[in-house]
């Protein structure tokens, strides 16, 4: 399948005029004689959230408006975190796959040289968020697949069999936390 | 919409409190990334961990982040894809150097909170997520991967969210290795067991694009890489170095398979990345950004000027693009970057036009995603009907030196502007006016282009005819010999002959050619034709030896004879004559036979002439008495005697040595 180039304007580039203190450009003219039009990839914004997540849920440690496209998310389908953006009615808007952010692993010659991995999973863990600039969104629901979460994970066990595992809700940052 | 910018603004305005500041620079040059452009590209940034504020240590992160680098960099296909990632440091101070539980011990008071024995384990090395993240985005908030160098010689490092390594000499390769889980979420191909890892799901198959539980050729994600002749499963230790699929991996040592035996980064520290883990990569790295950096083309167009679209791909060095244009869905002949269209070619209306780009690369095989592969569409509405830009007359013909009117029609209709794109010839044509005149080398094409002023543009070919050729181009003419030459070429018609150089004191007809040499033997003539144009060529004449009689001079007793013999001039045709006959003597007109009269004491002077008109003469001396002693020619009969013998022989024998008296006509035969 062939991917498209997208001309289209970012919805986040009045986001920038915006902060910016100006009100929109107004819609430009037609275009004169042959004026080519360029575009450059990656050109538009998204929000970078990032999120502390505990036992306890979560909470926003920066909310930053990036002047970059949504970068493309890696391959979909790994079993691990979710996070969902939701709006005030519940509907998904957004929703993307993350691998477990808690888990830190080394990887280390043993003593017959061979490689070994060793495992940990930290209690309070942060997840970088790139979420696109939705202006109905109201939050953002992280949740894991409960084979993502350690075995005697006290989420794990009140999550019901197969659903994902609720993790953390924080607001999307349309207006101050 | 202008809402949600202001909610953003004050959001962000009043989110909490930021990081400190940190200096930070861009890693590029010396092998690493040149662009410091994060549109579209996989970002890293890097940051310190355990530097202190001094301007060594910060420094020697510096010297620490590039080393990194390097060998990221160095590593294919890092190496090939170098240019889609940009790198920057932060200078993050620390207020000790070291890490927590390093190789100085004890605990370190560091910016990032390095420390290992992580969870219990000696060399695991963590660092605080929270504080790492946040400074990584207050400093470069693009990034993709952070990676944190730890200012601790101890060995070891982790991966995640982030990769940490310490400065360990070879602590580096673990983070390659870190990478290929980050960029290209590959699995680990080793076997050592890792209790409580997720297997791979036994109906879907294991996620990573190295690892499967499927056994049947078929079934093996990475096919496309397996000889035919490499069995499936591919047994280890029968000498199978390609790939195949190996049993053991993602930590069991059974049912799960991978693509080498043993050559994978994603096995063993500081190997290559296998085959399919680099397609792997490519294809994940390529997958995150758009295969194009950049397009253009028009929305529309108002006026009769040109209509270029063009793509930007990413600078990645793994093959050959391609580029197919359509417009209207009719493929285009165009097979580079950009298409131009000149006016005419698209009618008032809405066209599409598309582009498609793809790279292919010997490094990827299986690509079910299109990472490799792009388009690019543009609709553009034409608004105004065009006449296209021609050139008349079309395709012509000109001799050297010949000149043609050159007219342009259509486009902008005006502020044509003219100029000679190929000119071979030496041909020049009028800026303004078209006015083309053909250089003086022939044989060859000149190519006039014509612009409008809008830009359009249109060619023509000038075929330029050969100049004048002259035949024979050399000859050699005897004395008052005549030739004839021709001329062709060039203007074809009305040549004018002359003698460039006359030697011979040839003459020469201007309008015919026809040529007639002088009398001066050896002589060289050229001959000149030159047609209307003013294009020349010349024949080299060179002219022939002089009738030559031999023996030039004789004796000879009464009676006697000599064979004489004649060369030169036209070459045959001689007649032979007695210019002077004192002797009585007689000589053949054709054969140049003679035979002294009776009348010694007398000399006699034969003559050959050519039918051109060219003579020689030999002297005879008609030895008194008949005794022939005065005779040093080529002479027999009645007192010819020892001198004729010699002769005969082919030996000269002078005159003077045999009668013991001087004469000027002594003469020396030679043998032919």
């Amino acid at each position: 399948m062939h991917r498209t180039w997208e001309l289209g304007v970012v919805l986040a580039s009045l986001a920038l005029a915006a902060c910016s203190g100006k009100t929109p450009p107004p819609a430009s003219p037609p275009p004169t004689a042959a004026a080519a039009q360029a575009t450059v990839a990656g050109e538009g914004a998204h929000l970078l959230l990032l999120v502390e997540v505990g036992a306890e849920g979560g909470r926003v440690l920066q909310a930053r408006r990036v002047a970059t496209a949504l970068p493309r998310a890696a391959a979909p389908g790994r079993p691990g975190w979710r996070a969902e953006v939701v709006d005030l009615a519940g509907a998904v808007l957004h929703a993307v796959d993350l691998a477990p952010p808690d888990a830190v692993h080394g990887e280390f010659p043993g003593p017959d040289g061979a490689l070994e991995r060793v495992e940990v999973r930290r209690d309070t863990s942060v997840v970088a968020l790139r979420l696109p600039l939705l202006p109905t969104a109201a939050s953002v629901r992280l949740s894991a697949a409960p084979s993502a979460l350690p075995a005697g994970d006290a989420r794990r066990a009140r999550a019901a069999a197969g659903a994902a595992v609720p993790l953390a809700t924080v607001p999307y940052p349309q207006a101050a936390p | 919409m202008r809402r949600l910018g202001l909610l953003l603004c004050g959001a962000l305005a009043a989110w909490p409190a930021a990081a400190q500041t940190y200096q930070t620079e861009w890693l590029t040059g010396g092998g690493l990334p040149t662009a410091t452009d994060p549109r579209n590209r996989i970002n890293l940034v890097v940051l310190g961990d355990g530097y202190t504020a001094d301007a060594a240590s910060q420094a020697e992160l510096t010297s620490a982040a590039r080393a990194l680098l390097t060998t990221f960099f160095g590593t294919s296909p890092y190496r090939e894809l170098r240019e889609v990632f940009t790198a920057k440091l932060v200078h993050v101070v620390s207020a000790q150097s070291g890490a927590t539980n390093g190789a100085a011990g004890g605990t370190r008071d560091t910016a990032l909170r390095a420390a290992f024995n992580c969870g219990g384990i000696d060399r695991l090395l963590c660092v605080d997520g929270s504080v790492t993240l946040t400074i990584a985005a207050e400093h470069f908030p693009e990034f993709t991967l952070a990676l944190v160098i730890v200012n601790d010689p101890k060995y070891g490092g982790s991966g995640g969210q982030f990769a940490v390594t310490s400065v360990h000499p070879d602590a580096k390769w673990v983070l390659v290795h870190e990478t290929g889980h980050a960029l290209g979420e590959l699995a680990d191909e080793y076997s050592t067991a890792t209790p409580g890892y997720a297997p791979c799901d036994p109906v879907q198959d294991c996620w990573e694009p190295n690892a499967t539980v499927r056994t049947t050729r078929a079934a093996v994600k990475w096919l496309p890489w397996i000889d035919a002749a490499t069995p499936v499963p591919t047994p280890a230790g029968a000498g199978h170095a390609g790939v195949g699929l190996f049993e053991g991996a993602r930590y069991l040592a059974s049912g799960v398979y991978r693509p080498t035996e043993a050559s994978c980064m994603m096995r063993a520290l500081q190997q290559r990345y296998c085959r399919v883990c680099t397609e792997a990569l490519i294809t994940s790295l390529l997958g995150r950004l758009s295969l194009l950096d950049g397009t253009t083309g028009p929305a529309a167009a108002a006026t009769c000027a040109p209509l270029a679209w063009s793509v930007a791909p990413l600078p990645v060095d793994l093959g050959t693009a391609s580029y197919h244009w359509t417009v209207d869905g009719a493929v285009r002949p165009e097979t580079g970057p950009a298409l131009t269209l000149e006016a005419g070619v698209l009618r008032r209306g809405a066209h599409q036009v598309a582009a498609a780009v793809e790279w292919s690369a010997a490094t990827v095989r299986r690509d079910p995603a299109g990472a490799l592969r792009a388009t690019a569409t543009w609709t553009t509405s034409v608004e105004v009907d065009c006449e296209p830009l021609t050139v008349a007359p079309g395709p012509e013909a000109v001799p050297p030196g010949g000149s043609r009117l050159f007219s342009a029609l259509g486009g902008s209709g005006a502020g044509y502007a003219w100029s000679l794109a190929a000119g071979g010839s030496g041909g020049a044509v009028d800026t303004a006016t078209g006015a083309y005149r053909a250089g003086r080398i022939g044989g060859v094409v000149d190519q006039l282009r014509v612009v409008d002023g809008l830009g359009n543009a249109a060619a023509a070919t000038v075929q330029v005819t050969s100049g004048v050729a002259v035949s024979p181009a050399a000859v050699t003419v005897p004395p008052r010999g005549s030739q004839a030459f021709t001329a062709s070429g060039g203007a074809g018609a009305g040549f004018a002959w002359s003698l460039a150089t006359n030697g011979s004191g040839a003459t020469l007809d201007a309008a015919t050619g026809a040529y007639r040499a002088g009398p001066a033997p050896g002589a060289s003539d050229a001959v000149q034709v030159t047609d209307p144009l003013g294009n020349v060529a010349i024949a080299a004449v060179t002219i022939g030896p002089a009738l030559a009689i031999g023996p030039a001079e004789a004796s000879v007793a009464p009676g006697g004879t000599i064979a004489f013999t004649a060369s030169g001039g036209s070459g045959a045709g001689y007649a032979w004559s007695l210019a002077t006959n004192r002797s009585g003597g007689a000589i053949d007109a054709a054969t140049g036979a003679y035979r002294a009269g009776a009348t010694g004491g007398a000399s006699d002077l034969v003559q050959v002439a050519d039918p051109l008109g060219n003579a020689a003469t030999a002297t005879v001396v008609v030895a008194a008495g008949g005794t022939g002693k005065k005779g040093g020619g080529c002479a027999s009969g009645g007192g010819g005697g020892l001198p004729a013998l010699l002769a005969v022989l082919g030996l000269g024998v002078r005159r003077r040595r045999l009668a013991g008296a001087p004469s000027r006509h002594a003469a020396t035969q030679s043998r032919r």
